[in-house]
């Protein structure tokens, strides 16, 4: 009875673990492999740090309105708080600016391709 | 019902291997089917493990004693609950319970990322699986619950199934409501690691070195942190009201093997925020962690090897050597990786000053490593010096008390002083403003231990740190909520739970650090603790401090389990009678094993301390022992308080919420529309 339920039972697991392999096209690719261009990877790296440097300004705001910092700590951190945000959002447009080119060549040897 | 339990840890390591294979592959070759594949066997090795757990389960409920663990560890009268809690009371059940919490975890964490798009996920299951197929084979070839009990008949003849009368029954002194608790809590969290380290090893494989993986990794090391420190503090607990030698922490090398992870784990969840703030501390971050599982594999074999005398240890067992070649590969393994990967974990800050939180945070890591280390070198120095000088040399209190309480008083002040740094730098003029009053506040309690009387210097420090970190704690929230009143017009104490509320985060953080506020002042009391003992026979006296004792009687008692005697004490303090206590001492017959019953006046000043330690020579008088031990009642508070404050750190902020709830309909948008 024993060997019978477990016997049951292993065949129901083997079929739920087989399951996905037999209709492989269900499943999307990686994002990783799909999006896997060194602009991408790059840029969501830079949107990320554009999101920190945005939370650590509102941080620093809400500890002046605190109290807890004395008025030149705060216009000093501040200031350097913004030159980094001004750098992560030109490090974005740059990479942007770059992928778009980058899509445009693409775009162009694709057709001259099909041309042929 | 045991063939059920045997098979299905054959089927669980089974599954686990291809698991292991799946995820590895399917991640590497860009896969996804295969991924999901390895997923679909990650739920499907939980639950043959649990269907092995359930087994056994029943097989000690029932009293099967021809099986071997059940034999050893239950017996016919034994109470229902003890019987279930027995699961965990020996070697080869407490590991098939270590497995089923694992699989658990990796089901839970393969449920919660199945949508996630990236490889991190099935290369965090992948190190899941190989750690649950490393325990399925300890499991099923070196601890197998299942073993049938034989008895060697003599020479020439085959070993025979017996089925004896009765079992040995479970140790008296795990039956105790404290002691079911303890280890399965202490199990949770042990464990709980292995989901962080995973989430580590996974970014160290795929190069995906930012917060991403520490985001991923934060909720799971919060919970296995909380369960290991409820598990730990259940343990000094258990140990307090059980053991009967009146303390709660004997340096015991098994209770500072889950002391070790935890203090790791403490630095991990602090230097984690720099590495989210200000993209520093990346090696730090990723050290500590691995530290922490290797620690914690490393607790379990310290229990399990036979290698250190514990109340707590199991009995000594080749399986130690299973875990040593697991500790060394996966040590081995993840040195290479971290070595290999040392490019991309490069701080991208520098440090600008000492005075800043980052600083802070960085002391805070070197101190809790110290303190790990100094642990550890306690821990296994008896073994050392036994295999260099041919004798154990055993470590005692003395040494782990004299390192661990200025360390422990140097992260008391941090604790206070870190939160009030600014990121960077902090210039002495905002230090002079937010110092001044927890710093006269520590002054003020400083002299006023000195005028009452207090000559130890570590308690009237502490004394003074607990104050100043208070006065921190109370600050912070008074001025976030008075800020917040001001920005947007609610009352104060909806300010407070608003900010509390959106930053749950932080002011968890500050609950946790005032519930370790709190422990501080209870483990200070140990400071002023009076021990004392009498002789009596019925109708005589004795005094200990302010309590004056009278023996009333000494009954005999017994119960299906056990015989014993039971003293009855009248107590007065300062001339007022307080009531009866009955301390006793007790028997088990099973077992073979005598216990103390002790029993415990608490209150919030100090707790009354009661022990039968049992007959003088010649049986001729009861020996009661007595302690005084104050303030140790704010050690258990102290310990609910960081509890609690954890689990709000856990809780989603409103606006992670409200990311999750649109993330949940852009999944939903996403199926409608996925390609078939």
């Amino acid at each position: 009875m024993e060997l019978l339920a477990i016997g049951l039972l292993s065949t129901l697991a083997l079929a739920f673990v087989v399951y996905p392999l037999l209709n492989p096209r269900r499943y999307l690719y990686y994002l990783d492999d799909l999006l896997g261009s060194r602009d991408e990877i790059q840029l969501s790296f830079l949107h990320a740090r554009k999101r920190l440097v945005f939370d650590n300004i509102k941080d620093l705001d809400f500890e002046h309105e605190m109290g807890k910092l004395a008025k030149d700590d705060y216009v000093r951190l501040r200031n350097d708080l913004m030159r980094e945000a001004e750098e992560a959002v030109k490090d974005i447009d740059r990479a942007q600016i770059r992928r778009e080119i980058d899509e445009e060549i693409e775009g162009e040897v694709r057709s001259r391709r099909r041309t042929k | 019902m045991a063939s059920l339990g045997n098979l299905s840890i054959t089927l669980a390591l089974t599954f686990a291997a291809y698991a292991l294979f799946a995820l590895f592959y399917g991640a590497a070759a860009g896969r996804r089917e295969v991924t999901k594949s390895g997923e679909h066997a990650v739920y499907v090795v939980f639950f043959f493990v649990t269907l092995a757990v359930a087994s056994l389960s029943v097989l000690l409920l029932r009293s099967d004693f021809s099986i071997e663990y059940v034999a050893n560890y239950s017996n016919r009268d034994l109470n229902l609950f003890y019987k279930f809690a027995a699961l965990w009371g020996g070697q080869e059940g407490s590991l098939l319970f270590w497995s089923w919490i694992l699989t658990f975890y990796g089901a839970i964490a393969a449920w919660v990322n199945r949508r996630y798009p990236g490889k991190l996920v099935p290369y965090t299951l992948g190190v899941v699986s190989l750690t649950s197929a490393f325990f399925l084979v300890i499991n099923k070839f070196a601890a197998n619950p299942f073993d049938r009990l034989v008895m060697d008949h003599g020479p020439g003849l085959a070993l025979a199934p017996f089925v004896p009368a009765d079992g040995n029954g479970l140790n008296p002194l795990l039956q105790h409501p404290a002691m079911v608790i303890h280890p399965p809590l202490l199990y949770l969290g042990y464990v709980g690691f292995v989901v962080p380290f995973s989430f580590c090893l996974a970014a160290l494989m795929t190069r995906d070195l930012g917060s991403g993986w520490i985001k991923m990794a934060r909720r799971w090391t919060l919970t296995a942190w909380l369960f290991l420190g409820v598990g730990i503090l259940l343990g000094g607990k258990w140990a307090y009201v059980e053991l009967g030698w009146g303390g709660y922490w004997a340096w015991d090398p098994v209770e500072n093997a889950s002391l070790m992870p935890w203090l790791t784990g403490t630095a991990f969840l602090h230097s984690v925020i720099v590495q989210e703030r200000r993209n520093m501390l990346k090696v730090w971050n990723v050290v500590l962690i691995l530290t922490t599982y290797m620690l914690a594999i490393f607790g379990t074999f310290l229990t399990r090897s036979g290698l250190v005398s514990s109340v707590h240890a199991f009995a000594q067992s080749a399986i130690g050597n299973y875990f040593a070649v697991f500790l060394i590969l996966m040590g081995g393994f993840a040195i290479y990786l971290v070595v290999t990967r040392r490019g991309y974990l490069k701080s991208e800050k520098q440090l600008d000053s000492w005075a800043s939180r980052e600083a802070s945070f960085l002391l805070n890591n070197l101190i809790l490593l110290a303190a790990c280390f100094a642990v550890l070198w306690g821990t296994i120095f008896p073994m050392i010096s036994e295999l260099v000088q041919g004798e154990k040399i055993t470590v005692g209190a003395p040494y782990f008390n004299r390192i661990n309480i200025p360390i422990g008083l140097f992260l008391l002040f941090l604790t206070g002083v870190g939160p009030l740094l600014a990121w960077r730098k902090t210039s002495f003029a905002s230090m002079k403003r937010i110092f001044l009053w927890p710093a006269a506040g520590a002054l003020v309690v400083a002299v006023a231990c000195v005028v009452g009387g207090i000559r130890s210097f570590y308690a009237a420090l502490s004394f003074s740190l607990a104050a100043l970190v208070t006065i921190t704690i109370v600050s912070e929230f008074y001025r976030a909520g008075r800020a917040r009143m001001r920005s947007t017009g609610e009352n104060f104490l909806r300010a407070l739970y608003t900010v509390t509320a959106i930053n749950k985060r932080r002011y968890g953080g500050y609950i946790v650090h005032f519930g370790f506020v709190l422990l501080v002042i209870g483990f200070t009391g140990q400071a002023f603790t009076t021990e004392g003992w009498g002789e009596v026979n019925v109708g005589d006296r004795f005094t200990v401090g302010r309590y004056d004792f009278e023996c009333l009687a000494v009954d005999e008692t017994e119960d299906p389990n056990w015989v014993g005697l039971k003293a009855t004490l009248a107590v007065n303090r300062n001339g007022r009678p307080l009531g009866t206590m009955y301390p006793e001492k007790r028997f088990y017959t099973a077992s073979e094993q005598a216990t103390s019953e002790v029993r415990i006046r608490t209150s919030l000043k100090e707790d009354l301390y009661v022990v039968f330690a049992g007959m003088s020579e010649g049986n001729s008088k009861a020996v009661i022992q007595v302690w005084i031990n104050p303030l140790v009642t704010w050690v258990w508070i102290g310990g609910m308080v960081m509890a609690l404050g954890t689990i709000v750190t856990i809780l989603p902020n409103v606006k992670e919420r409200r990311l999750e709830r649109r993330k949940r309909e852009l999944d939903r948008l996403l199926e409608a529309t996925e390609p078939v």
